[in-house]
């Protein structure tokens, strides 16, 4: 999940004449790796963080998105959070990977954003793909002798999604991120700024929670 | 190793992220524990459950605008920049998850009320209780203190032997060879000019004789 520190299209090679043309510039900053994109948005070059945002938009919006379960909601906080990291960029001491510190800006405000919004939830879900009627997952949940083998796409879609927002916040984001994901243990504490023992915790409570309210489907 | 515990380590065995020796005992347990076994099974559908969210994707167009959308906010918020309190504010949302004050509210709550009351229990009884007179004098080893009612004068009681004073402190100077006393005295007792009667006075004690008459049984 967590992006190299050095890109494999990284070249060592230099241009003679010490710098490179523009167009040349905007076609390498893409295979350039976050260290050196930060180095140059500090340094005041918006393209650099124009590549930064375009690597990693959706993978933040799929987590916010999940936690929020709507997508207009997520797109704000997805575009609040890269407004945040560019403003702070300054403040970006480099002990994390850029991705940590962003996906850490945005879980938290996505965070802040449902403890207000708590009286007023409303979905507004994706659309499922079509290939999950080819997952091996979804073929052995419809083919198994559950209560609500008969179930719909969409009523399952609904279901999750319900019983995902009725986790606190904390216990929401490392299921996400953990089961979702499929972040390992040391990165949602690091994203989290907490022990792994602490998301081993909220994971076994979330799950035993979840196991409660999705009993039709186990 | 209890069940509770091994539970929250099937993510790990799962994975193949335990040191071998902890991966054998799991399975050793888990082969043993039919509650475990059936924990892990949940977990595993739950897991597998969840993951279908993935599928869950926002249409091929959604991010199209993104970056536009991006730009003309970020220029929008640098035209009109919020005010400093604000700013802090969502500084401290972004980077502290949510303020330590306010996960520890409900004991600083309660740590406030109990100081609270414990300062006007205080008060209440500092101010029922009789007044004291403390003054602070340096004499002479060997002399009583002198207690007056109050700085100003007025009249005064010499705290003797019948007195009977609350000697709260005393200090002795050994240049001057002079020992200071900080004198508590009751308000009632500065009231009494002369020695107090003790009930044992009156009394006519006659010495008790355990030399009785010899009685044999």
């Amino acid at each position: 999940m967590k992006p190299s520190r050095k890109s494999e299209f990284e070249t060592t090679v230099l241009p003679e004449s010490g710098t490179a043309p523009a167009v040349e510039r905007e076609t390498d900053a893409h295979h350039e790796d976050d260290e050196t994109l930060v180095a140059r948005a500090r340094r005041g070059d918006a393209k650099a963080f124009d590549v930064l945002v375009g690597r990693y938009k959706e993978r933040l919006y799929a987590t916010v998105y999940h936690m929020t379960s709507n997508r207009e909601d997520a797109n704000d906080l997805v575009q609040d959070a890269f407004i945040k990291a560019y403003r702070s960029l300054r403040g970006f001491k480099g002990n994390a990977s850029f991705y940590t510190w962003i996906y850490r800006i945005a879980v938290n405000r996505t965070i802040n954003f449902l403890k207000r919004r708590r009286q007023r939830q409303h979905f507004s879900l994706d659309d499922v793909d079509n290939n999950i009627q080819t997952d091996p997952d979804f073929v052995e949940l419809m083919s198994h002798d559950t209560p609500r083998r008969q179930v719909g796409l969409n009523e399952l879609q609904q279901c999750l999604n319900e019983a995902l927002q009725k986790l606190s916040e904390p216990h929401r984001a490392v299921v996400i991120m953990h089961d979702i994901q499929g972040m390992t243990h040391a990165d949602i504490a690091k994203a989290m700024r907490c022990t792994e023992g602490t998301v081993r915790s909220r994971l076994f409570y979330a799950r035993r929670y979840l196991q409660a309210l999705l009993s039709d489907y186990l | 190793m209890n069940c509770r515990k091994i539970q929250r380590l099937f993510d790990e065995l799962a994975e193949g992220r335990l040191p071998e020796a902890l991966a054998e005992q799991l399975r050793r347990h888990l082969t043993d524990c039919t509650d475990c076994r059936v924990a892990q099974q949940r977990a595993a559908h739950l897991r597998r459950l969840l993951a279908l969210k993935r599928y869950e994707q926002p249409a091929p167009a959604y991010f199209s605008g993104f970056l536009d959308e991006f730009h003309s906010r970020l220029q929008a918020e640098t035209a009109s920049p919020a005010s400093l309190w604000l700013r802090l504010k969502a500084q401290w949302r972004d980077f502290r998850m949510t303020p330590p004050v306010w996960t520890l509210r409900y004991g600083l709550v309660g740590a406030a009320s109990v100081l609270l009351v414990a300062a006007i229990a205080s008060w209440m009884i500092a101010y029922q209780t009789k007044p004291m007179v403390a003054e602070r004098t340096a004499t002479p080893v060997g002399q009583n203190v002198k207690v007056s009612d109050s700085p100003a004068g007025g009249s005064h009681w010499v705290a003797a032997q019948n007195g009977a004073p609350i000697l709260a402190s005393v200090a002795r100077d050994t240049t001057t060879d002079a020992t200071t006393h900080v004198v508590l005295v009751p308000a009632e007792a500065r009231m009494k000019t002369s020695a107090p009667n003790y009930v044992l006075d009156h009394l006519v004690i006659t010495p008790a004789s355990y030399d009785g008459p010899r009685v044999d049984f």
